[in-house]
C-alpha cells in the first residue's frame, strides 16, 4: 500500500498532472482542430503541420503552468477534463463527417 | 508547494535538468558528430574516399541492380508474419516477393548511392495498409558495385541513429526516450531563461579564476544564452521532425480514417493512382523522365541535379515516377517534385508552390536535417551543438559542486553519484567513440560482422568507463575533485591521436595528403588531432584544480577538527 | 569563392557589435577600463548601443549577399551566437584588446 502521506506525493502528483495532462490536452486539442477543420475545405497536411507547431508550443505551456501554479484543481479539470472532452468530440466530429459523406 | 512561479522553475529546471541531461548529453554530441556523418562515413569505409556524382543512368546502370535486390531477411522475419494473412495460404517465400516500389537518393554530401526497393506482400491481412518488405542496397555509382553489408557506415547508421534514438530500437522506445528528454530541453531552456534573467545584465561574463561553482555557474550560463535561438529551434525542429509519426500521431491513430479520406481525395485530385491497377505493362525509359524534369528546373529559374527518385506500382499500368530536385542550395529539404507516367513517360503533375504552413514547415525540418551545401553553416553547427553540450556538462559540474560540502557533511553519497554519472556521459562517452574509430582501423575490411564488433567495441569500452569513473569517485564523498575526469581526458587523447596514427598506417592518407585531395578525410583527422590537444590541456588544467580542492579539503577538515575541540 | 570573402566582413562586422553592446553595460565596461567606479554615461550607452546593433544589422545584409535568404538568416543568428561567445572570451581573458573601443567614445576615461 503506498504511503499517501510522504512527502513525495504532492510533487509526483503534480508532475504526473503536468505531464501526462498537458499531453492528453494537446492531443484533444490538435483532434479537434483537424477535425473541425477538415470538412471546412482547409488542407489536410497544412492543419496538420500547423496544429503540431502549435501543440508543441502549448504542451511546453501547459508543463510550465502545471508545475508553477497553486490551483491544482484547475489543473486536473482543465486538463484532464479538457483533454478527454475535445478528444470524444473530435472522434464524434470525425464520424459524422464521414458518415455524411 | 513552491514559494513563487521563479523558484518552481529553478526546482523543474535542477531536477528534471539532472535526470535528462544524461540523454541530452548524448544528444546533443552525437548531434553535433552528425552534422559530418557522411564525412565521418568516408573515414571509416576507406573504399568510399573518392568524389560525390550525380546519379548516374537509372536505366542502364540503377535499373538492373535494383531488380536484382533481394528483401532483407531480418526485415521478412520480423514483418511478414504480421502483414501476411494465413488464411489465404501459406506465407510467401522471400524470395518470391514481387517488387513494388524502387527508390534512389543521391546527395552531394556522399559519394555513394542508397537505393531500395518495397516488396509487396501478395496476400495482406489488411488490403489498405502500406504492406511492404525492404531490401535497401548501396553502391559505387562509378561502377554499380555494391558495398558489403558488413561495412558500418559509423557516420550514417551508427552515430546518427543515436543522436535520435539512443540505438535503442527495442519498439522505438529509443525515440521516444529522446523525444521526452528534448521536450524538458525545452522546458529546461525557458525554465533557465527564467531563472537567470538577471544575468542578462551581465550578459557576457565568465569568471574562471573565482572558485569552481561559481565559475561554473558562468560557464553554464554563458554557453545557454550564448546559443538560445540554435538550442531552443535545434530542440522544437527536432520534435517537429518525428512529431506526427511518434509523438502526437493523432492522424495514424484516432483521426486515421480522416487521414484516408483525405488519402483518396488526394490520389483524385493529383491523379497519382492510390493503388496498384493489376495490369502488368511495361515501364518507359526513366532517364528520358529525369532529362525532362531537369528541363522544367531549368525553365522555372532553379536548374539543379535530382535528389530523390521512386517508381511506385512497378511493372503496373498505375505505374508513375516521381522525381524530386536536391535542395543543396537552400534550407528545404527535397522539392520541386515531377510526377510521370511509369507506362508512357508523360507528365502528369508538377507540384504547385507550397502553401505558408507546408513552406514553414520545410525551412523548420530542413534547419535541422540540413541537406544543403555550405561548409561554414555547418561548422557553425557543430560551435552550438558543442556549446550545447558545454551548457548540459556544466549543469552536472555545478549540481556537483554546489551540494558536494552538504553531502560530505551529511554523509550522502548523492553528488558522488552524480559525478561519477557525469564523467561517465561525458569523457566516458568521447572515449567510447574514439575507441570505435580505432577499433574500425585495426578490425580488417573483409571481416565477417566487423561492424558488429565495432558495436561492441563502442559499447563495451563505454561500459568500462562507467566502472572507472565509480571506481574512483569516492574523491568526492571528501570534497575533492575526482580524477577521473583528468584520466578519461587522458586516454581520449591518447585514443584520438591513436586513430588518426592508424588511419595512416592502414590507409596510407596522412594530412599532408588528405588537406589537399580530400577534405572530408582531413576533416575527421584534424578534429581529432585538435579534441586531442583540447584534451591533454584540460588534464592539466584538471590536475591544479585537483590539487588546490585537496588543498581546500584539508583546511576544511583541519578547521572542523578545531571545532570540534573547542 | 565570393561568399568567403562577405563571410568574413560578416564576422567582423557581428564582433564589432557584440563588442559595442557589451561595453553598453556597465560590469563589462568596468572590466575593460580597469577602473571599479568608472561607467558609460548615458548618451554613451546609446551611441553603443546603436553602434552595436547598427553592426549586427550591416552582418545580417551581407550574409544575404552570399547565400540564399532561407540560409543566409541562419548563418547570421549563428554568427550572432560565435561573436557573442568569442566577446565573452576576450573579455575573459585579453580585456585590454576592447579598450580601443572605449577610446573611441570617451577619452577622458583612460589616463
Amino acid at each position: 500500500m503506498p504511503n499517501f502521506s510522504s512527502p513525495a506525493w504532492p510533487i509526483a502528483s503534480r508532475i504526473f498532472a503536468s505531464l501526462v495532462g498537458g499531453y492528453l490536452f494537446t492531443w484533444g486539442l490538435i483532434a479537434i482542430t483537424i477535425a473541425g477543420l477538415i470538412p471546412l475545405g482547409v488542407e489536410f497536411h497544412d492543419v496538420e503541420m500547423g496544429m503540431l507547431m502549435l501543440g508543441l508550443l502549448v504542451y511546453l505551456s501547459l508543463f510550465l503552468w502545471g508545475m508553477a501554479t497553486d490551483k491544482l484543481i484547475w489543473l486536473w479539470l482543465i486538463l484532464f477534463g479538457g483533454g478527454v472532452a475535445m478528444t470524444v468530440l473530435a472522434s464524434v466530429v470525425q464520424q459524422s463527417f464521414l458518415q455524411g459523406i | 508547494m513552491f514559494s513563487s512561479f521563479r523558484q518552481a522553475m529553478a526546482w523543474l529546471h535542477t531536477w528534471f535538468g539532472l535526470t535528462l541531461g544524461f540523454i541530452l548529453m548524448v544528444v546533443f554530441f552525437f548531434g553535433t558528430l552528425s552534422v559530418f556523418d557522411r564525412e565521418i562515413d568516408r573515414w571509416s569505409i576507406p573504399e568510399t574516399r573518392f568524389e560525390p556524382q550525380v546519379m548516374p543512368s537509372f536505366d542502364e546502370m540503377l535499373l538492373p541492380i535494383l531488380r536484382s535486390v533481394e528483401p532483407s531477411e531480418e526485415d521478412y522475419n520480423t514483418n511478414m508474419p504480421l502483414l501476411h494473412d494465413l488464411s489465404q495460404g501459406p506465407m510467401t517465400p522471400r524470395t518470391e516477393l514481387p517488387a513494388d516500389e524502387f527508390w534512389a537518393y543521391t546527395t552531394h554530401r556522399d559519394p555513394v548511392l542508397i537505393m531500395g526497393v518495397g516488396f509487396r506482400v501478395p496476400q495482406p491481412l489488411d488490403p489498405e495498409g502500406h504492406n511492404h518488405i525492404h531490401g535497401n542496397i548501396t553502391i559505387d555509382p562509378r561502377t554499380g558495385k555494391a558495398l558489403p553489408d558488413d561495412q558500418l557506415k559509423i557516420g550514417s547508421k551508427f552515430f546518427y541513429p543515436m543522436h535520435f534514438s539512443l540505438n535503442w530500437n527495442w519498439n522505438r522506445i529509443g525515440i521516444y526516450i529522446v523525444g521526452i528528454a528534448a521536450f524538458i530541453m525545452m522546458a529546461a531552456l525557458v525554465s533557465g531563461v527564467i531563472i537567470h534573467r538577471k544575468r542578462f545584465r551581465e550578459f557576457f561574463t565568465f569568471r574562471p579564476n573565482k572558485q569552481t561553482q561559481r565559475s561554473v555557474l558562468d560557464l553554464h550560463n554563458l554557453t545557454g544564452m550564448v546559443a538560445l535561438p540554435f538550442h531552443f529551434f535545434f530542440t522544437f525542429t527536432g520534435l517537429l521532425i518525428f512529431a506526427s509519426f511518434f509523438f502526437f500521431p493523432v492522424t495514424h491513430t484516432q483521426l486515421e480514417p480522416l487521414h484516408k479520406y483525405h488519402e483518396m481525395v488526394e490520389a483524385n485530385e493529383t491523379g497519382l493512382p492510390h493503388d496498384r491497377a493489376g495490369v502488368p505493362a511495361e515501364m518507359a525509359s526513366i532517364d528520358a523522365m529525369v532529362a525532362k524534369a531537369k528541363q522544367r528546373w531549368a525553365e522555372k529559374d532553379m536548374p539543379g541535379e535530382v535528389g530523390f527518385l521512386q517508381i511506385n506500382h512497378l511493372d503496373d499500368a498505375n505505374s508513375y515516377v516521381s522525381i524530386y530536385r536536391a535542395g543543396s542550395d537552400r534550407v528545404a529539404l527535397v522539392g520541386e517534385g515531377m510526377h510521370f507516367s511509369g507506362t508512357t513517360g508523360e507528365l502528369i503533375r508538377e507540384e504547385p508552390p507550397r502553401s505558408a504552413i507546408a513552406e514553414t514547415e520545410e525551412f523548420l525540418t530542413g534547419l535541422h536535417l540540413q541537406h544543403f551545401e555550405h561548409w561554414l553553416l555547418r561548422w557553425l553547427y557543430v560551435f552550438g551543438g558543442l556549446v550545447g553540450a558545454i551548457c548540459i556538462a556544466t549543469g552536472f559540474i555545478f549540481f556537483v559542486e554546489k551540494r558536494k560540502r552538504q553531502h560530505t557533511l551529511q554523509g550522502s553519497s548523492g553528488s558522488q553519484v552524480v559525478d561519477a554519472l557525469a564523467v561517465t556521459t561525458v569523457t566516458g562517452m568521447l572515449v567510447a567513440t574514439v575507441s570505435m574509430l580505432v577499433a574500425n582501423r585495426l578490425l580488417s575490411a573483409e571481416m565477417v560482422g566487423k561492424g558488429y564488433w565495432e558495436q561492441v567495441v563502442f559499447w563495451g569500452s563505454w561500459s568500462v568507463m562507467l566502472l572507472h569513473a565509480f571506481w574512483r569517485s569516492s574523491a568526492v564523498r571528501h570534497m575533492r575533485i575526482s580524477p577521473a575526469w583528468r584520466e578519461q581526458s587522458i586516454l581520449f587523447a591518447l585514443l584520438a591521436f591513436a586513430a588518426v596514427i592508424l588511419n595512416w598506417i592502414t590507409t596510407g592518407d596522412h594530412l599532408l595528403k588528405t588537406a589537399f585531395h580530400y577534405w572530408p578525410v582531413a576533416g575527421v583527422d584534424l578534429s581529432l588531432l585538435v579534441s586531442s590537444a583540447i584534451a591533454i590541456y584540460a588534464a592539466r588544467f584538471l590536475k591544479r584544480r585537483e590539487n588546490v580542492a585537496v588543498h581546500k579539503a584539508i583546511e576544511f577538515s583541519a578547521q572542523k577538527l578545531e571545532a570540534s575541540r573547542g | 569563392m565570393v561568399e568567403i570573402v562577405y563571410w568574413i566582413a560578416a564576422i567582423f562586422a557581428t564582433m564589432f557589435g557584440m563588442a559595442s553592446l557589451s561595453l553598453s553595460l556597465p560590469n563589462h565596461w568596468r572590466q575593460v577600463t580597469g577602473i571599479e567606479t568608472s561607467l558609460p554615461s548615458r548618451s554613451e550607452q546609446l551611441s553603443l548601443r546603436i553602434l552595436g546593433y547598427s553592426s549586427l544589422v550591416v552582418a545580417l545584409l551581407l550574409c544575404l549577399a552570399a547565400d540564399h535568404p532561407t540560409m543566409a538568416v541562419l548563418v547570421w543568428v549563428m554568427l550572432l551566437s560565435l561573436a557573442a561567445k568569442g566577446i565573452a572570451t576576450i573579455l575573459t581573458w585579453r580585456q585590454h584588446w576592447l579598450k580601443p573601443l572605449v577610446w573611441l567614445f570617451n577619452r577622458t576615461e583612460l589616463n
